[in-house]
């Protein structure tokens, strides 16, 4: 055997393990971290949302549960596992809100309650406050009548997009449609109605799946407040569109909120359609490792 | 004669299979022993052998925590950081191929020296599977701490087995031919 032989599968195997320890330590998390979310949420029994969350496979220590210690009324069912990358899994703590008759969270005096924290507790006994980006709890308003419309149809998909399609089951005014997010949101989440009274007005197109495309007018340019006839429909499909230059950790946030369609009758009776956004990301392994590195790096 | 080669043969039997009921029922210690004492006896005869028996030496020690426990990498589960276990199981490797080296041209110049062609090529083939089979696998092995692809690890760490198996064969068939004393041609 030549000895430069030798010394060449020498120099390949240092170099294989040189260069895959060096990766793999780089390709770790410096701790477990929980997505940013934007999530809306009324507090009624029934409603649910999803935190996820980022972990080494490696760990040590892994997260087990969480406490939301705002919210005393929720169920918590951790989903560990829910997808497995190179280095990482991503796991998902399910926050389900309770009955009535459980202890219920304490709002401000104005406006919903703002979460931004959550204590997170790891099978080593530890535990630590994490941040979680934000959720909006808002107290449900009695005042509000049951709308005069019937959801038809809705979808969401992959696309980041979706739609909700209502009838009108008596005539009514449409004065608004909103959120909690959209301000903050406007760059990245596109909104658009449609309805046969303002087909005259500039369009705009949403594919909302591979095979399905809504137009509509933009939500800026509705001349808000529209009259709708009983039987006649809307349907308002949205769209989250992120700007070119965003950054790998935006790419991973999380949006749940709730858009409303604020109605009145001609009795001057208000209420809220709700319409469901969820947008939640399902990450590749890319993503994934380029968030590990703009977190590694301190972005 | 034969009976140190077939020693060799035992004791890398010890060394390649591995039954773990809470400990290696087969201790790659125990391996490394009979090859050392085997490598000992035979270096009387050729020079090669040497280098066998001060790394089958240097093998008998790291290879002791081996038989308490596993440190190989988990093939499902990569985890680990670079720690003392997986530092011993590189140098065992690595080891080992200096004395599978050792063993092969040893008994190659042997046979060669008794003029056993067919014998010294065979060795020479066997010892250049191993070799190659074993390189593959080295190089491939640490990726499965990044990628799940682990297609290339099974395929080299099998064709390694067989490839270790090939050498036990050839070096008792060596211990058989080499005793017989010089055939006279007419």
């Amino acid at each position: 055997m030549k000895r430069i032989i030798f010394i060449i599968v020498l120099v390949l195997v240092a170099g294989s393990w040189g260069g895959n320890l060096w990766y793999y330590h780089r390709s770790q998390l410096p701790e477990p971290v929980f997505l940013n979310h934007f999530i809306e949420v009324e507090n009624s029994p029934g409603y649910s949302f999803d935190l996820l969350y980022l972990e080494n496979k490696s760990a040590k220590t892994k997260l087990q549960w969480i406490e939301i210690p705002e919210l005393p009324n929720v169920q918590i069912s951790p989903i560990p596992d829910v997808n497995s990358y190179a280095h990482q899994t991503q796991g998902t703590m399910r926050v389900q809100i309770m009955d009535y008759d459980l202890v219920q969270p304490e709002f401000p005096e104005k406006g919903p309650l703002v979460i931004h924290r959550v204590l997170a507790h790891f099978d080593d006994n530890s535990s630590k406050e994490m941040e979680i980006g934000e959720i909006q709890v808002f107290r449900p308003d009695p005042k509000l009548g049951a709308a005069p419309v019937q959801g038809t149809s809705s979808g969401s998909s992959s696309y980041k997009a979706g739609f909700a399609r209502v009838k009108f089951k008596k005539d009514a005014r449409l004065t608004g449609i909103n959120s909690t997010y959209l301000p903050s949101l406007a760059d990245r989440f596109n909104v658009i109605l449609d309805t046969k009274s303002i087909r005259h007005l500039e369009q705009k197109e949403i594919s909302y799946s591979s095979e399905g495309i809504n137009s509509g007018v933009p939500l800026e340019k509705i001349p808000f407040p529209l009259k709708f006839k009983s039987g006649e429909t809307a349907t308002v499909t949205y769209q989250l569109a992120l700007p070119d230059g965003v950054g790998p950790i935006a790419r991973t946030d999380v949006y749940r909120f709730l858009l409303h369609m604020e109605l009145e009758t001609d009795q001057g009776e208000r209420s809220k359609e709700v319409i469901f956004v969820d947008i939640a990301p399902y990450l590749t392994g890319r993503e994934v490792a380029d968030f590990v590195q703009a977190r590694r790096s301190g972005e | 004669m034969k009976i140190l080669f077939y020693r060799i043969g035992y004791g890398l039997v010890f060394v390649i299979f591995n039954i773990r009921v809470m400990v290696d029922l087969l201790p790659n210690t125990i391996g490394y022993l009979m090859i050392l004492s085997a490598l000992s006896e035979l270096r009387k005869k050729e020079r090669s052998f040497n280098l066998g028996m001060w790394s089958a030496a240097v093998l008998s020690v790291i290879s002791i925590p081996n038989f308490f426990q596993v440190n190989e990498l988990n093939l499902n589960q990569p985890a680990l950081s670079l720690n003392y276990l997986l530092i011993l199981s590189l140098a065992e490797n690595l080891m080992q191929w200096v004395l599978m080296y050792s063993i092969c041209e040893g008994c190659f110049k042997l046979a060669a020296i008794r003029g056993k062609g067919d014998l010294a090529s065979s060795i020479r083939f066997r010892w250049r599977f191993y070799f190659g089979c074993s390189a593959l696998y080295m190089i491939a092995y640490p990726f499965i701490l990044n990628t799940q692809v682990i297609g290339v690890i099974l395929f080299s760490s099998v064709a390694m087995f067989i490839a270790f198996f090939m050498i036990i064969l050839i070096v008792r068939r060596a211990g058989r031919e080499l005793s017989i004393p010089f055939e006279r041609r007419v």
